[in-house]
């Protein structure tokens, strides 16, 4: 029996209020800095990095750029170059050296409408393989991007012609666990999820969650395909066991209604990767802990092997304010250390304790 | 680790058959819109085509019936522009894009509307070796060069030695025919067609042997050889002008003028490929070459525009070079050195590319403004812009007016040219146009017309014209 004080903490270390509306916000990896991209009021995008020193985060750099960003990531460069590619609400993805952030490194318009979301695999020394980015975008297309081509995408999964564009809402890579294998995973506003394989190029599974997929995520992109978690619209998210794929079944999956909202991210922890954080759009944030079943896959009538859901455990849940966070990124340098934005035009720094004894 | 991290080689870049099917794509849609002057059935190409993606519709693509269906070939000649492209990165995809135009042909044949087929998918690549010759109504000898070609790319591929046999069966050359046949026979024991030709070709040349016919080759009268090796030319000209493109699109301008100098060889005739050497040269700035091609493609075919864009390019950058080279200080004397005067006339032979002559060379050369102005005489300006006249023309015109008329020329003639350039077509809307700074040169001008003597009240009526 766990008494309230040996479940992890979660305490706001430093708040700080933006004058801008911030999307997203993503540490630097192996620093202390962190990243906020969003937009001005008057339109222009807005790049800031702050470091975190002596309980304040200071503001090291601002960069204003022509168009409103709305998302980034630092998982597709190298730990020496540190490069964050953005998608903005033009469509552009841009990849920029924070220490000249004057001109793109890589600049290409990407999709016709705003990148609602972007992933980057194979960079900080992290997995084998080429580094790709994805996006996906509102115009329905889920595009993946090789730094070294210009131009052109190296794979594009649109709908076929004829048939209705949905915007897709998030993408997330997974599966790269050598040089070849890549999968993307794809959630759409009608609650689609898509998992392309991108070493076949085929769609490898589809499902439908009933309310729009609002975040998926693997709980780890370089290794075989193990969880992934994808939050929706009205309060549900699900955990599908990616280990096993049934032909018709498809994944088994277990789900959990929370937050009373939409549940706008879900972040695995790098350092452990059966807890993750669920952000919601009441302003508050849950801990979860998966639990594995006995046995991960059994034979059904068929036999045909099929897959076992575990079950999800609420370690501890805070509400920080009154409007959504939107994003959130754990520190991969500092385990329970993490940076959450919402759209109260504030960014947080929360210390998780105790997740090592969780 | 540090090393490992920095030398670490990553994989290539991921489905480059993606980028190089997207390029062949915007490559094809791009010779459908440049329409080097060939008119060709490029309509019948957009019609129903399997996606080179399907592959289940491949699979179940017959290449044998496709081919039948060619076979019977009617009345008019005309050719089939494909594109030949050297890159290596090609593929399986890029074959069966090929394919699809198959299809297409044959539908185009069986309306009766291509004879002469000459069909040209190349690999390079010789794991998709799928180079499929068709009997060309009466060119056996160019179908079996091509199946020579098929068989040097891939000496497994049965098909390529039925279609040679069948060509050197027409030939009359039985023996080599019977070679190949049997070659079909080795390669695939259960081929009946090649069973049955062996039949046939052993049967003819029985009787062949009997009429006791001491000549073997068939006699071709010269005449024939003649059509067949202009041909043969026509098609190699063809092919270089295609991978003269291809190397353009690229941006490998040496290159494409090399492939535009060998298909001129071949075919004398030709007026694109003079006129694209012209053009490659001109992105290598050999200005001088450039204008000797145009010329060439002109004598070619008088009524080619677009020869005549470039040789005026060309030229007006020969004047430049000249004023670089001279350090041009005073614009007169030196400008009377660029050549441009028999522009206005050809001007007028077409439509669409008057103006882009007269931005082109109004934007670039600011030198060759006034001089140009000049030579265009004021009632000429009507039938030039007999279509339209665009507004950043018309400012440019105004502008030079400003600048330069009012310090050396006669009131008169600004006049003159006002007048006729508001007798042209759409006029009014490029005036709604005009911006405040462009407006205020309007008045500029207008105030220094009227300090002149001239006729008060066409000024003023000039002036409500231009709304000023």
């Amino acid at each position: 029996m766990s008494s309230p004080l040996s479940k992890p903490q979660i305490i706001t270390h430093i708040q700080k209020s933006l004058n801008y509306t911030v999307f997203d916000s993503k540490w630097i990896p192996c620093s202390a800095k962190f990243v906020c991209l969003g937009n001005f009021p008057s339109g222009t995008g807005v790049i800031q990095i702050y470091e975190v020193h002596q309980g304040e985060a200071q503001l090291i750099k601002e960069v204003e750029k022509p168009k409103a960003i709305k998302c980034g990531t630092f998982g597709a460069t190298s730990l020496q170059q540190r490069h964050i590619a953005t998608g903005d609400f033009d469509g552009n993805l841009n990849i920029w050296n924070l220490e000249t952030p004057d001109v793109p490194v890589y600049a290409v318009k990407a999709h016709k409408e705003i990148v609602n979301s972007i992933d980057g695999v194979g960079g900080l020394g992290i997995g084998d393989g080429a580094p790709e980015i994805v996006t996906g975008s509102r115009d329905g297309t889920v595009k993946v991007w090789d730094p070294r081509q210009k131009d052109s995408p190296v794979a594009n999964m649109e709908p076929m012609e004829g048939e209705t564009k949905r915007d897709c809402w998030t993408v997330a890579f997974g599966h790269a666990f050598n040089d070849q294998d890549r999968c993307v995973c794809a959630g759409y506003d009608n609650g689609d999820i898509k998992l392309f394989d991108l070493r076949n190029m085929s769609l490898r599974w589809e499902t439908n969650i009933k309310n729009g997929v609002c975040c998926v995520e693997f709980d780890r992109k370089d290794i075989n395909m193990n969880k992934l978690v994808a939050t929706s619209l009205e309060g549900k998210f699900h955990v599908f066991d990616m280990r096993t794929q049934h032909p018709t079944k498809g994944f088994a999956s277990v789900s959990e209604k929370a937050h009373k909202s939409t549940i706008w991210q879900v972040r695995h922890l790098p350092q452990n990767r059966d807890i993750f954080m669920t952000t919601g759009g009441a302003g508050n944030l849950h801990l979860w802990k998966y639990e594995y079943p006995a046995q991960r896959c059994k034979k059904d009538s068929d036999g045909v092997d099929v897959g076992v859901a575990g079950s999800v455990n609420l370690l501890q849940n805070v509400t920080l304010s009154t409007q959504p966070i939107a994003s959130l990124d754990w520190s991969p340098d500092k385990q329970g250390l993490c940076v959450c934005s919402g759209f109260d035009q504030s960014v947080r720094v929360l210390i998780v304790t105790k997740l090592n004894i969780v | 680790k540090l090393e490992s991290l920095r030398t670490k080689t990553l994989p290539p870049v991921r489905n480059r058959d993606y980028r190089a099917k997207k390029r062949e794509k915007k490559k094809k849609k791009e010779e459908e819109v440049t329409g080097d002057g060939d008119t060709k059935t490029e309509e019948a190409k957009q019609a129903s085509r399997i996606k080179s993606s399907d592959y289940q519709s491949w699979d179940k693509f017959d290449v044998e019936k496709v081919l039948e269906e060619m076979d019977k070939e009617e009345d008019c000649p005309a050719e089939s522009n494909e594109s030949d492209s050297e890159e290596a990165a090609v593929d399986p995809e890029k074959a069966l894009a090929e394919k699809e135009k198959v299809d297409i042909i044959c539908e185009a044949l069986k309306k009766g509307k291509i004879d002469v087929v000459l069909y040209r998918p190349i690999t390079i690549n010789p794991m998709c070796c799928y180079r499929v010759r068709h009997r060309v109504l009466q060119g056996y000898a160019v179908a079996e060069s091509d199946c020579n070609l098929a068989i040097a790319l891939d000496s497994k591929y049965f098909k390529a030695y039925a279609r040679r046999g069948a060509a050197r069966f027409a030939l009359k050359k039985y023996e080599p025919a019977l070679e190949d046949y049997e070659m079909v026979l080795k390669l695939e024991p259960d081929n009946t067609e090649a069973q049955n030709e062996i039949k046939k070709i052993r049967e003819v040349a029985a009787v062949a042997s009997k009429a006791a016919e001491p000549l073997e080759a068939p006699a071709v009268d010269p005449d024939q050889q003649r059509r067949i090796e202009e041909q043969q030319r026509r098609q190699e000209a063809v092919f270089q002008k295609d991978r003269g493109n291809a190397y353009f699109k690229e941006g490998k301008y040496e290159a494409a003028v090399e492939c535009y100098t060998r298909g001129m060889e071949a075919d004398h005739m030709n007026v694109l490929l003079p006129a694209n050497r012209a053009m490659a040269y001109l992105k290598l700035e050999k200005f001088k070459e450039a204008e000797e091609d145009c010329t060439k493609a002109i004598f070619l075919d008088i009524t080619y525009s677009k020869a005549f864009a470039r040789r005026g390019t060309a030229r007006v950058a020969l004047g430049r070079l000249e004023e670089a080279r001279q350090g041009a200080a005073v614009i007169g004397s030196q400008m009377r050195t660029v050549q441009p005067i028999d522009k206005p006339t050809h001007l007028r032979s077409t439509v669409s590319s008057k103006s882009e002559i007269v931005v082109f060379v109004l934007a670039f050369f600011f030198f060759v403004l006034c001089f140009y102005v000049q030579q265009i005489k004021s009632e000429a300006y009507a039938k030039i812009f007999h279509n339209s006249l665009e507004p950043d023309i018309l400012n440019l015109i105004l502008r030079t007016l400003h600048d330069f008329y009012m310090k050396n020329e006669e009131p008169a003639v600004i006049l003159e040219t006002l007048r006729s350039l508001a007798s042209v077509r759409r006029f009014d809307m490029a005036v709604m146009f005009m911006s405040s700074p462009e407006k205020k040169v309007l008045k500029e001008l207008f105030d220094f017309l009227h300090q002149a003597d001239l006729d008060r009240s066409s000024i003023t009526a000039l002036q409500k014209k231009y709304g000023v």
